[in-house]
This record gives C-alpha cells, structure tokens and sequence, in this order.
C-alpha cells in the first residue's frame, strides 16, 4: 500500500460525514442573516472554497519548495495535485460568489471590487501553470520550472490578499478578521464546520489524485517491464508529472 | 436528529431559493464532473493491468511448459479441450500424462489423451 493510499478511505469517511453535517448545519441550524436572508447560505459553500483554493495554491508553492530542496519528483507531483485541486476549487468558488452577487448585487460580476478581481487575477496567474508545464518536454526541467513557477506564484497570493484587505473602498463583504469575525455564535460554528469539510474534500481529492498518478506510473512501469521499452507507447509532451 | 428537523424553520425557497440552490448545484456538479473524469481513468487503469496480468500469465504458462515438456503436452491439450468446451462440454480436468477426464459432457476432440473418462 503507498503511502497516498493509506488512510484513503478514513479520509473519504470523514469528508462525507463533514459534509452531509455541515449541509445539515446550513439549512436547519445556522439563523438567516437579518440583512441579506436566504441568499446569505450562498456564503457557507462560497467563502469556504475561495479559502481553501487559496490554501491549495500557497500549498503548491510549499510543495514546489520541497521539490527544489530535495529534487524527488514526489513532491513535484504534490505540487501539481495541490495547484490542480485548487484551481477546481477556486472555479467553484468563483461561480458560487458569482452566484451570490448576482442575487445580492444585481450583477454577476462587478469589475470595480478589488476582492473579485484580485482573485480572479490569482485564478488566471494559475491557469498558466498547466501550459508551461505543457510546454517543456523534459520532464527534469519541467518539474524545476513548475516549481519555481508554484513558489513565485504561491508567494503572491497572502501578498495579494493582504494588499486587498488595505484596499479603502470595496463592496465585498467582510467574513473574517482577527477576532474571529462579526458572526453569532450559530452562524460561526457553521461556518467552521463548512471550512473543514471542505478543507477535508480538498485533502480528500488531492490524494485520490495522486493515488491515481502513481498507479498510472506503477503500470508503465510494469508494461516497460513485462514488455520492454517498444512497447510502451510514447508519452508525448504531458502536463502532468511522469 | 429528528428533533432539529422539526424545530427547523420553513427553508424560504421562494424568494432566493433559486439562487441558493445554484450554488450548491455548481459545487455538486464540479465535484461529480471530477470524480467522473477519475472513474473514467480508473477504467482504463483497471483494463491496462487486466491486459498486462493475461500477458503474464501466458508467459508463466510457457515457462512451465519450456520446464517441463509433460507440462507443455498438457497445457497444448488443455488449450484444445477449451476450444471443444465452446462447444457443450463442461467440467473438463487434465491430468499429468494426458489423461482427461470429462463431467456432464462428450469430450470429442481430444489430441494427446491417452485416458478419456466420461462421468
């Protein structure tokens, strides 16, 4: 059993449990926001995304540190989980505070609030990533410049988001500050719950994927063996690690 | 469980319920869209290795044989028994030295056999 295996499937368990929780602690449990009502349970799946995809992006980076410490491909393949994982996450994100604005707003997308655009801005940085790595055919030099890339990039996200909260005027909604936020005991509970279970499908996934991506090395591997290395079709230029 | 149930407050689906339900439809969908994409990895995974195991087999099936030449004249037999079992027989069993036994079915056919028992 690999070590991306084990412990898979008491993830899996307890992501599930959170999950179904915390959608029981949203729509029977958390009170409506006084001000914006219904639509505010929008914010329980919303703010939780955008933080984890965040959390995924700077964990690339911390990966990509890893790979350039060490020069094991391990951790270049961790890296490109946590960016992949983080980039669907931060889609979802995107259109759920999408959502929310259109029916808070009025508008699907509002170009003047520095906290929508900067993390549209974060997102697009990252959708970058696939193709440089698509675009270098050397799987040594591949590896080293996703990692470079992951660092320099993941560096930029808690700079851009604190650059964000200096920003004087902006429209977006305020969930958390250093005392904790401004929510009733209730809607904090719920709200940290949602946090977790969605930090848990992350951790989740990524090793489902990376589970995925080692047993998919493991069988070239045993095909190279069985039947040496003709009969192994060409890789060609690929994105993911090899 | 039941308790919060039915003290929980009528969910107001009326006024933004459409645009809650959205949200959460776009997280599940993202989510199922994925998983999908994995599944369908799998797949080819799965059939990958079926393909590399029956390669393996075939050759530890001819390294026995090479081994052992009463081996090989029994997997040659085995292998034209199986052809006959398409066509009705069942329950066959080989034996060292080209015996074959056949249960609930005519064995016809048979190249090699020296012992053909018919139960």
């Amino acid at each position: 059993m690999t070590t991306h295996v084990r412990h898979l499937r008491s993830l899996s368990i307890a992501t599930v449990v959170l999950l179904t929780a915390s959608l029981i602690l949203v729509f029977f449990y958390a009170p409506l926001d006084a001000e914006q009502g219904f639509v505010q349970k929008i914010f329980y799946i919303h703010v939780p995304l955008a933080i984890v995809s965040l959390g995924g992006f700077i964990l690339g980076g911390l990966f990509g540190v890893g790979y350039l410490r060490t020069g094991k491909r391990i951790w270049d393949m961790r890296s490109y989980c946590a960016i992949h994982m983080a980039l669907i996450f931060s889609i979802g994100g995107l259109l759920a505070g999408s959502i929310w604005a259109k029916a808070s707003w009025g508008h699907w997308w509002v170009w003047s609030e520095p906290t929508l655009v900067s993390y549209l801005i974060v997102i697009l940085l990252f959708c970058t990533y696939q193709p440089l790595r698509f675009s270098i055919e050397d799987p040594e030099r591949q590896a080293r410049y996703a990692a470079v890339f992951s660092v320099v990039c993941g560096a930029f996200v808690p700079i851009n988001f604190i650059v964000v909260r200096l920003s004087a005027e902006y429209l977006h909604p305020r969930v958390l500050n250093l005392e904790g936020g401004n929510m009733p005991g209730p809607m904090k509970l719920t709200f940290y719950t949602s946090l977790v279970a969605i930090a848990l499908l992350f951790a989740t996934l990524m090793r489902y994927e990376m589970a995925a991506k080692e047993t998919r090395i493991q069988t070239r591997r045993l095909r190279r063996a069985l039947m040496g290395d003709d009969a192994i079709r060409p890789l060609g230029r690929s994105a993911a690690p090899q | 469980m039941i308790s919060l149930f039915a003290e929980a407050p009528a969910l107001p689906l009326h006024t933004a319920g459409k645009y809650v339900a959205g949200a959460y439809i776009v997280f599940v969908l993202i989510i199922l869209v994925y998983v999908a994409i994995m599944a369908r990895r799998l797949h080819s995974n799965h059939q990958e290795i079926l393909e590399l195991r029956a390669l393996l087999d075939e050759r530890e099936r001819a390294a026995a044989g090479l081994a052992d030449p009463a081996a090989a004249t029994v997997a040659e037999n085995e292998v034209a028994v199986d052809a006959g079992g398409a066509e009705g027989v069942s329950g066959v069993r080989m034996h060292a030295g080209g015996g074959v036994s056949v249960q609930g079915g005519s064995a016809v056919g048979v190249e090699g056999g020296s012992g053909v028992g018919v139960a």
